[in-house]
């Protein structure tokens, strides 16, 4: 027995196996195995932790496929937390096996090297996108629609000056803009950005933007996420209030790494202090009034999802809905299920691509139902997901992160 | 043969054992060695052993034994079994022997407070083991469900002559297979109840009935279906053409509808008003509001002994087509059996979706209701319906099937087939 | 009966393929594991599981099985409490889940036509769109599948006033060991082929056959309820209350009760504020038309409760006062994993008025065997889930559990109850079963198994051995 599973085995035991998680767990509900479901997963990280099956291949999916939405533990009567299991199961896999298949550990470690990551979503943008447009059928790949998935030769960083001043600032903030954003939605940022100028504040753009280390932490890389958390707090730790705009990176400088830094005495103070000035997006932004300043001319409808990151680990649930509807003449709609996992949930959505289409199916099918004419939510990761969700059902409903619904109504 | 009689008469009293003018007992044309009459469980096991032993057909009844197959068996009457052997108020249950009229039965436990639904299936004769024998799903199951769920535990003589006891007191019971609620339509075919546990509720706390005369009995089924769209579920809903509808309102000329309601006082006052509404919307002529629990029991009463007179009656299918489609339905049983108002008899039990309608060819309409009822989503009820089905559908297979597994029931029970000789699948 | 020879491992899982397809048949270790448990202790492994699509398919399979004498037991979402899915000797585990399409809804006429694998709480959601619900809702309803619900016959907090799964099935279609297809029961009640055969399927725990199909009824939801929550100084003034509301003529949806060490383990769960020195917490709900006679109960049940000297009394005003009302009763049995990390969940059922004498014998037994039992019951039924709390690797202890099992249910069964209100018997309680029916009947049980599958193919050894 490995000494990780050792330290989580009684939680693994505490498991009953009464199955209430099965309603909840995304995963299970597209095929009805009982290995993708929370009871399965932990039932099978007790076996392997018991010698009663190998870490093979079939382990490895049971794992890896988790989308650790969280919304198990809820369900959960005797409190298993699942997808921090799966964590520490991941973990141990790794560093019993290191991170498998290829691809898996090129896309997570060319998240650590700029140069790299630029060129994997330049892939998509300039040859590989194109391609595949030419591609009849191939419009989705791997659930993704390839026509509209934005992606920028051209970082955010390097389309904005580092300080955006404005006169008199209220508050100065660093913006943690985060990989995706950075990247791909890079007219998000640049929401984000107006947004939190229009009120008052002055943003500096930090030129390095490491990632936050999520990628890395969730499969079980914890040295790797432990350097980036490093980098992450050698450059925005001289700021009073660092915020960002991705739920998942939010999440992560928040509450996940501190629990990193859990056994380090010398640094974990530190990593604590940095955490408590990281802000959501809509966490500043609804502390900073500027409802008054919101204008809009045409009434529209709008939804909200909660991406996972925001509603089960920051418990972010009330800001973003009660910015939306600050907006005049914005009639908010809540959608069935908002706080449901859309299926992106990191790699996943580009490893168990089947399964992960399946449930943004069930994400857009509940958006559609809604009535809403734009869904609003706060992680481009839900973004990506959700937009092609919607674009296989043949809806126009537009996905815009929180912060483009505000910077519409502020007025230039 | 005279030697089991003479048997019998040692075991049971010579009082108890009836060879001649049997006429009383029986109905059907066929003539028993004997009616013997048993005062215990242990008398009926003794009856069906000795029968079992001699290889001599045995039929059972509260007051009267169907004789179909019967020559030279034994009609066991248990109109002596007819106590009530314990009321549980506490549980709501009552321990109850099998010959007791159910009649007698339901106003017994109303006079403690206590309900028990299910209607008399002919309320002259029927026993209350002939209520979970026929287990004929009544015009109150909407609301109460069928017979089936007030049974709760019995003793059952096995074709062998061994007493099988299941059940307990408790309403919920899932170990072993539930052969409780099973035995409810078996018509004795695998055993012989000398002892049933019922379910009670307590008894309403205020109940009411609207009776009406209508132009015609789809007057009738189109109030009841406005009523349903009002989303107000009374506990029966039910009409039928004038002639038996007599018995519940003298001088009815059309169609007379009996809607029975048992809610709280509000709801009750409430409930009424709405229903003779929608009647008088629906062209009813006379219509009532009754509230006197004399004039009540005496309009149910009437409504019983229509009920009797369609149940007792051969000539007659009975099919269902679902409750938003009893109008339909109706038009459709015109079509086959002629106009309605001129028939014998036509009985909707509008809730359920249930059209009973009198005919001179039970057997060829049958077939014909089935068609109409099938596009209707529904069907003919019971067997019969099930083999019309099959046949629609051309799949005798299936049909072959189903009567193969209720053999192999019977026989697993029954191997020598001496229990009512008279049912045939 | 001569056995047939075991196939070879891959002709078996080759025919399945044929049969139901690649996706449709998991076979591996670590799969096989994941089918080997259910909500017991209780483990096997099974050599392929399928996924059927289709009554054609569950018929090919069956009469592949039959022909090569493997075994099948049926499961759907695992849930069960009595190790009825628990995979037997040379088995395949036929799983429902992926039959799973609504077939149709018929509102007005009361009806909806559904296959095995659909979830309770998905009928739910959809019904609840149109004002239509159905009825049982046994608590594991957002997990368990219709299949598994009827198989175990499931109850839930709604029984005493609406009864059980078995009362809102109108008909069946499953798949006999001989392969062949019935259609039984209709859209309605009267439609049972002369032998009400959905009633003896219903609760037969998948020894009888495979249901492929069910029509159940559904019902408009009631217009108005009222939720009330009660906590007593002892359980005995509880079961007065039940006894006096019931003796009152009101027949409520729910009375749930709750004693003193679960009320406990979910203060510790939740800190909502229960009074942690209560011997008992009550929760009574009532519904039905919205004409003010909901009101004129629930003053009858204050007066009522009222005479049994509660330390507190609530009416719940609003939904989020009848939700914190449940909360309690929802982490329950959860909630006692954060005392031990086993627990024995039982299903004894009493006659109502037995109740003291119940929830004495539960503590007297907790006594005997210096074991932590905690008493959850659905009141008006008389249905106690005493949880046993344990620790499954201490092996004395584990014993202990075992006897404490076997004497609960004979204190049941000596105060005129049952072993298994709505769980089923399975496997876990059928040693158990000759102590609560004589020979005789235990005859007539194996006289249905035979006439159903007489090769004893369908879950074989489950309740009782043919």
């Amino acid at each position: 027995m490995g000494d990780i599973l050792a330290e989580i085995y009684e939680k693994l035991n505490t498991c009953g196996r009464c199955g209430f998680c099965h309603g909840a767990c995304k995963t299970y509900k597209k095929d009805g195995a009982e290995f993708f479901v929370a009871r399965g997963r932990v039932q099978l990280i007790k076996a392997l932790a018991d010698g009663k099956i190998e870490d093979d291949h079939d382990y490895e999916n049971v794992i890896n496929s988790c989308l650790l939405c969280g919304e198990c533990a809820i369900a959960c009567p005797s409190g298993v937390k699942t997808h921090e299991l799966v964590l520490a199961a991941r973990r141990d896999y790794k560093l019993k096996k290191g991170i498998r298949p290829f691809l898996k550990s090129l896309i997570l470690s060319s998240m650590t090297k700029p140069g790299r990551l630029k060129f994997v979503f330049n892939f998509f943008d300039g040859f590989g996108k194109n391609a595949m447009r030419r591609l009849d059928g191939m419009q989705f790949f791997r659930g993704i629609d390839m026509y509209t998935m934005p992606s920028s030769n051209n970082p955010f960083v390097a389309q904005v000056p580092e300080v955006v001043s404005v006169s008199a600032p209220k508050k100065r903030v660093a913006f943690f803009v985060g990989c995706f954003m950075n990247y791909a939605f890079v007219s998000s940022a640049h929401s984000v950005v107006k947004v939190l100028t229009k009120a008052g504040c002055e943003v500096t753009v930090p030129r390095d933007q490491p990632c936050c280390g999520l990628p890395q932490y969730v499969y079980g890389d914890f040295e790797a996420a432990r350097a980036q958390a490093k980098k992450v707090i050698a450059t925005f730790g001289k700021y009073d209030t660092v915020v960002t705009a991705c739920g998942s990176c939010a999440s992560m400088l928040k509450k996940e790494m501190v629990e990193l830094f859990h056994d380090d005495p010398s640094y974990l103070p530190t990593v604590k202090a940095f955490a408590a000035k990281v802000f959501e997006f809509s966490e500043l932004v609804s502390t900073l009034g500027i409802e008054d300043k919101l204008h809009s001319d045409s009434p529209q409808i709008v939804t909200y999802h909660d991406p996972c990151h925001l509603v089960r680990y920051l418990k972010v649930t009330d800001e973003p809905r009660k910015l939306l509807k600050s907006v005049p003449r914005l009639q908010y709609n809540e959608m069935f299920e908002a706080n449901r996992c859309c299926g992106a949930a990191g790699l996943v959505m580009a490893f168990y691509q089947e399964l992960s289409t399946k449930i943004t199916a069930d994400k857009a099918a509940n958006i559609i139902g809604s009535g809403a004419e734009t869904v609003a939510t706060s992680c481009p990761a839900c973004m990506l997901k959700i937009n092609s969700g919607l674009k296989l059902k043949g809806s126009k409903v537009p996905v815009k992160h929180v912060a483009d619904v505000l910077a519409e109504a502020l007025r230039d | 043969m005279s030697q089991i009689v003479e048997q019998l008469k040692s075991v049971l009293g010579a009082e108890n054992v009836v060879t001649k003018d049997m006429a009383k007992y029986l109905r059907g044309g066929e003539q028993p060695a004997a009616v013997v009459c048993p005062g215990t469980g242990e008398d009926v096991a003794a009856i069906v052993k000795a029968a079992a032993e001699a290889g001599v057909k045995v039929n059972v009844g509260g007051r009267v034994v169907e004789t179909a197959g019967l020559a030279g068996g034994i009609a066991v009457v248990t109109q002596r079994m007819n106590q009530i052997l314990e009321i549980d108020k506490d549980n709501l249950t009552c321990w109850v022997q099998p010959g007791m009229l159910h009649k007698d039965f339901c106003d017994s436990l109303l006079k403690e407070g206590l309900y028990f639904p299910p209607e008399p299936y002919a309320v002259g004769t029927s026993s209350v083991a002939g209520c979970f024998g026929v287990g004929d799903p009544d015009s109150k199951s909407f609301r109460y469900m069928p017979p089936r769920t007030y049974i709760i535990a019995y003793e059952m003589v096995l074709p062998t002559g061994e007493t099988m006891k299941i059940g307990t007191k408790c309403i919920k019971c899932v170990s072993g297979l539930d052969l409780i609620h099973f035995i409810s339509g078996t018509r004795a075919t695998l055993g012989i109840l000398t002892k049933i546990l019922t379910k009670l509720l307590p008894a309403p706390v205020c109940k009411s009935a609207v009776v009406a005369d209508l132009p015609n009995i789809s007057a009738a089924a189109k109030a009841f279906l406005a009523i349903q769209k009002r989303r107000l579920f009374v506990v029966r809903e039910n009409a039928i053409t004038a002639k038996l509808g007599q018995n519940i309102l003298s001088g009815a000329k059309g169609a007379v509808a009996f809607v029975d309601i048992e809610e709280f006082p509000k709801a009750n006052v409430e409930y009424a008003k709405i229903v003779e509404a929608e009647l008088k919307i629906a062209g009813a002529t006379t219509t009532k509001i009754i509230t006197d629990p004399k004039e009540y029991a005496a309009t149910e009463l009437g409504w019983l002994k229509a009920r009797e007179a369609v149940n007792l009656n051969a000539n007659k299918v009975r099919f269902t087509v679902g409750a938003s489609n009893v109008v339909k339905g109706l038009d459709a049983a015109q079509g086959v059996v002629g106009p309605l108002n001129e028939n014998e008899f036509t009985l909707i039990e509008a809730q359920l979706g249930k059209i009973t309608v009198a005919t001179a060819n039970p057997d060829a309409d049958a077939v014909k209701l089935n068609n109409a009822a099938m596009k209707l989503g529904g069907n003919v009820s019971g067997l019969l319906g099930s083999k019309l089905r099959c046949d629609e559908y051309s799949d005798t297979a299936m049909f072959d099937s189903i009567t193969q597994l209720l053999h192999n029931i019977r026989k697993e029970f029954d191997p020598k087939g001496i229990l009512a000789p008279g049912v045939k699948f | 009966m001569a056995v047939a020879q075991k196939t070879d491992q891959d002709t078996l899982v080759e025919a399945l393929i044929n049969i139901a397809g690649e996706q449709d048949v998991v076979t591996g270790r670590v799969a096989m594991y994941a089918y080997g448990y259910d909500a017991t202790l209780l483990f096997g492994v099974p050599r392929a599981v399928v996924f059927p699509e289709s009554t054609q398919e569950v018929v090919d399979i069956v009469n592949y099985c039959r022909a090569t004498g493997v075994n099948i037991v049926p499961r759907g979402a695992g849930t069960n409490e009595s190790g009825g899915t628990i995979p037997v000797d040379n088995c395949i585990i036929m799983n429902c889940c992926r039959m799973k399409k609504v077939l149709e809804v018929d509102l007005d006429n009361y009806v909806a036509i559904i296959e095995p694998g659909v979830v309770n709480y998905d009928i739910q959601e959809m019904l609840a769109k149109y004002g239509y619900y159905y009825p049982p809702d046994p608590a594991s309803y957002k997990a368990s599948t219709m299949g598994g619900n009827v198989g175990e016959c499931s109850g839930g907090p709604k029984c005493f006033k609406y009864g059980v799964t078995r009362d809102y099935i109108y008909g069946m279609e499953f798949v006999t060991s001989d392969g062949k297809v019935r259609w039984v029961g209709g859209r309605d009640f009267c439609s049972e082929p002369f032998y009400d055969l959905t009633r003896i399927m219903c609760g037969s725990e998948g020894t009888l056959g495979y249901m492929t199909k069910f029509a159940i009824r559904i019902e408009p939801i009631p217009a108005a309820k009222r939720t009330m929550l009660a906590f007593y100084n002892e359980p005995v003034d509880a079961a007065q209350s039940v006894a006096d509301i019931v003796a009152a003529g009101i027949v409520p949806t729910t009375l749930e009760m709750m004693d003193n060490l679960i009320i406990n383990t979910a203060e510790d769960a939740t800190g909502a504020g229960l009074p942690r020195d209560a011997g008992a917490m009550l929760i009574i709900e009532v519904d039905g038309p919205a004409y003010g006679d909901l009101d004129d109960q629930v003053k009858t049940i204050t007066e009522v409760v009222k005479k049994a000297k509660p330390k507190q009394f609530k009416i719940a005003t609003t939904a989020a006062e009848v939700d914190a009302c449940w909360l309690a009763r929802r982490v329950a049995i959860g909630s006692v994993a954060h005392r031990a990390p086993s627990y024995s969940m039982q299903d004894i059922t009493v006659p109502r008025s037995k109740f003291p004498q119940a929830v004495a014998g539960i503590v007297q037994t907790s006594k005997d065997y210096d074991l932590d039992i905690g008493i959850l019951a659905h009141a008006g039924d008389g249905n106690f889930h005493p949880l046993v709390l344990f620790d499954q690797r201490n092996k004395e202890q584990s014993e202990r559990v075992h006897k404490a099992e076997a004497a609960l249910v004979k204190m049941a069964l000596d105060l005129g109850g049952t072993m298994s209100g709505e769980h089923g018997v399975g496997l876990l309680k059928k040693p158990l079963l000759p102590n609560e029916y004589e020979p005789v009947t235990m005859g007539a049980f194996r006289n249905i198994k035979r006439a159903f599958d007489p090769i004893n193919r369908m879950n074989p050894t489950k309740i009782f051995d043919l």
